[in-house]
């Protein structure tokens, strides 16, 4: 994973205020300072690269649209990773819509395909799988906090939620994730 | 999890994550320390955040990320351009929708809009409106050329005044007009002298004229914001009077009433003139008038309910100072900023509730609507006004009445003057300013009075004047008769000078030439 670039706040209102005020390249700076960052919140949220750049697109062309109505409130960084949150849970919801409407014969591939890959012994790949069946009240705090390590104010404000519901939702991931690991034990907590 | 709680593990989960106060983290340790329960649950916590820590391979970088995103933007930006281009199409689609619904559901919107425009206007306007004929302070003499001539004077130094009429078309109008004719006087004196009244059936006619004047108060209103306001009923108050007054004059004296209303006149005679006078008060006093609001920015018409009581003590109080020498009335005079509504006006007449305006640097002039939804029907109202209309005429020739022996002349024009009694012809030898001058002097002679006029009109007015005249006139050039008179006295002046100096010359010894 690529080192978090170090952002500052006024760094980011100086690029939004310049964009308002007419400079676009302003926009491609911020591109430049946040998008690893929104790309690495998309994977680990929705667990699959390939729709990784083009969620990501749509978060910064939402940004691109939206950035006029800005309001200096809150970081920049806070505003983007909402949006990227937002997305994500959109893109889950579609995939949770279009899995209903699969044909049959398509599904029983998928679930072969879900079953093969289950068994490879890539513990990484374990672990992953266990956390794409958390609930994604659970997991996006849990992600956030483990790989991205945002700190709790920050997932209370990109999930819009209460420190103490975060507190409580990861313990609770953390949980059943041990849960669903339990029968891998010996293989992973070596 | 034996003999611990969730919200022990929750804690530990926590201070895991360094996301607990410095207390909690003592408290914790402390715990921590006499535990092994709970030690062994913070390893698994550990153990966990670690594989997770470590489960997500590095992303891969997309170096085409930036140029895609571009494109991505370019595209947005060029469908919103094109969707803005049909806002006002789909605004306007909208906006009538929105009217058709309202209009099934509610017909009464518009109109209950604009009347609660109209009432807001002229809640803005018509606010403390007072009496304005305090200003004119009139006389019994103004009251009774108001009912003769149909004029009233605005002010008391006879700077403006109002002039009722009625169009070819039966449209009552009312103009304001600068005072260019010299007021009438008299008049009143001479219909006294005419009637042979005498003392008691004097009084009789000044408290006819009482009752109207005090009446007449409340139709023409003005206020602090330049408003004024002149009731539609002035016209029917108009008829009244004039009518009350011929009615009395016929009875006063029947023999010399036919020698100055010699015309078949019938307005005296007619059955219903008492019924319609009666009417006409009874109307005024039950229906709630409509006035017509003038001010520098706007002329509309709306009905409007006098405090009779509060007037009654204006009137009073306004006597009262009048006789201590108190000015408590400034005059006020009609005026109308020439901005673009005015022009407006100017070029193109205006309409506004039904009211046409029209106006010139010498008058402000408003035709009415026809009042066609009057509750109350007077009878045989139009028969009395033609009759009334035709009194007023040879009332007007009595007071203007022209020598019987006036000198004929002879030449190319001609002036028939007729009564219906006799027929005076003045015939001119050519019009010019000593012939006319010379019949003015002749009048004056004759009548012992100033009842010419002298025509100052302003460039707008002579010109409609003299569109209409016949040819000969509009090629006669208007001079002014004082300017005349001052011309002619220079002109003695120099003629005198030079008789002065023949007469010097002539006085001279005569000198010897030598042959």
């Amino acid at each position: 994973m690529p080192d978090p670039q170090i952002l500052k706040l006024d760094d980011d209102f100086t690029l939004v205020k310049r964009f308002i005020d007419g400079e676009e390249s302003a926009f491609n700076q911020l591109v430049v300072r946040h998008k690893e960052k929104v790309r690495n919140i998309i994977y680990i949220t929705i667990n699959h690269a390939d729709f990784v750049d083009d969620i990501a697109q749509d978060v910064f062309v939402k940004v691109y649209r939206n950035l006029h109505h800005f309001r200096f409130e809150s970081q920049f960084s806070t505003w983007i990773y909402r949006i990227t949150i937002n997305k994500c849970k959109d893109h889950l919801r579609k995939i949770k819509v279009r899995r209903m409407f699969i044909p049959l014969m398509d599904s029983f591939d998928k679930a072969d395909q879900f079953k093969n890959e289950t068994e490879e012994s890539d513990t990484s790949k374990i672990v992953r799988d266990a956390i794409s069946k958390l609930p994604k009240k659970l997991k996006i705090p849990l992600l956030l906090k483990d790989i991205e390590g945002f700190s709790y104010q920050e997932i209370a404000e990109s999930v819009e939620c209460e420190i103490g519901t975060v507190k409580s939702r990861i313990f609770r991931a953390r949980e059943k994730l041990k849960f669903f690991l339990m029968p891998y034990k010996t293989e992973i907590f070596k | 999890m034996s003999g611990k709680s969730n919200k022990d593990y929750e804690l530990l989960s926590a201070y895991l994550d360094e996301e607990v106060s410095l207390e909690q983290k003592q408290e914790i340790e402390k715990k921590l320390a006499a535990s092994a329960d709970l030690r062994n649950k913070l390893e698994e916590l550990k153990q966990l955040k670690k594989v997770n820590n470590s489960s997500f391979k590095q992303l891969p970088e997309s170096p085409y990320f930036e140029s895609v995103l571009n494109q991505k933007i370019k595209e947005t930006k060029k469908q919103r351009h094109n969707l803005r281009i049909f806002v006002p199409a789909y605004g306007l689609g909208i906006l009538s929708i929105i009217v058709i619904l309202l209009l099934k559901f509610n017909p009464s919107i518009l109109d209950n809009a604009f009347d609660n425009r109209n009432t807001n206007i002229a809640g803005l306007y018509n606010s403390n409106l007072k009496p304005f004929l305090f200003a004119a302070n009139l006389s019994n003499e103004d009251i009774f050329n108001f009912a003769f001539y149909k004029q009233l004077p605005l002010d008391n130094n006879n700077k403006q005044y109002l002039q009722l009429g009625m169009d070819k078309t039966g449209r009552e109008y009312f103009e304001i007009k600068k005072d260019s004719f010299k007021r009438r006087k008299n008049n009143l004196e001479k219909f006294a002298l005419a009637l042979g009244l005498n003392k008691k059936q004097k009084s009789e006619v000044d408290s006819i004229i009482k009752v109207y004047a005090d009446e007449l108060q409340e139709q023409i209103l003005v206020n602090d914001k330049n408003t004024l306001a002149v009731s539609q009923n002035l016209f029917d108050y108009n008829r009244a009077l004039a009518t009350d007054l011929l009615t009395f004059a016929a009875k006063a004296n029947k023999n010399k009433f036919k020698k100055i209303m010699p015309a078949g006149l019938t307005v005296v005679n007619n059955k219903a003139t008492s019924i319609v006078i009666k009417e006409i008060r009874t109307k005024n006093s039950s229906i709630t008038p409509q006035y017509v609001f003038i001010n520098e920015d706007t002329i509309f018409t709306e009905p409007y309910t006098i405090d009779k009581e509060k007037i009654k003590k204006e009137i009073r109080l306004f006597k009262e100072r009048a006789k201590k020498n108190v000015k408590i009335f400034k005059n006020y005079s009609v005026n109308i900023k020439i901005d673009s509504n005015v022009a407006m006006i100017k070029t193109k007449r205006y309409w506004n509730d039904g009211l046409i305006v029209s106006l010139d640097s010498n008058s402000f002039h408003v035709k009415l609507p026809v009042v066609s939804d009057l509750k109350i029907k007077l009878p045989e109202l139009d028969s009395l006004v033609m009759e009334l209309n035709k009194a007023r005429e040879n009332f007007k020739e009595f007071s203007y009445s022209f020598p019987k022996k006036f000198p004929q002349f002879k030449g190319k024009f001609k002036f028939n003057f007729s009564d219906s009694a006799k027929d005076f012809n003045f015939n001119f030898q050519k019009f010019e300013i000593d012939s006319i001058l010379k019949h003015n002097f002749l009048l004056l002679d004759s009548l012992k009075s100033k009842n010419w006029y002298q025509y100052k009109f302003n460039d707008d007015s002579i010109k409609k004047f003299l569109n209409k005249m016949p040819k000969i006139l509009k090629e006669f050039q208007w001079k002014n008769r004082d300017d005349e008179l001052k011309i002619l006295k220079e002109d003695m002046k120099k003629l005198k000078k030079e008789m002065k100096e023949m007469k010097k010359k002539l006085g001279q010894p005569k000198k010897k030439i030598k042959t």
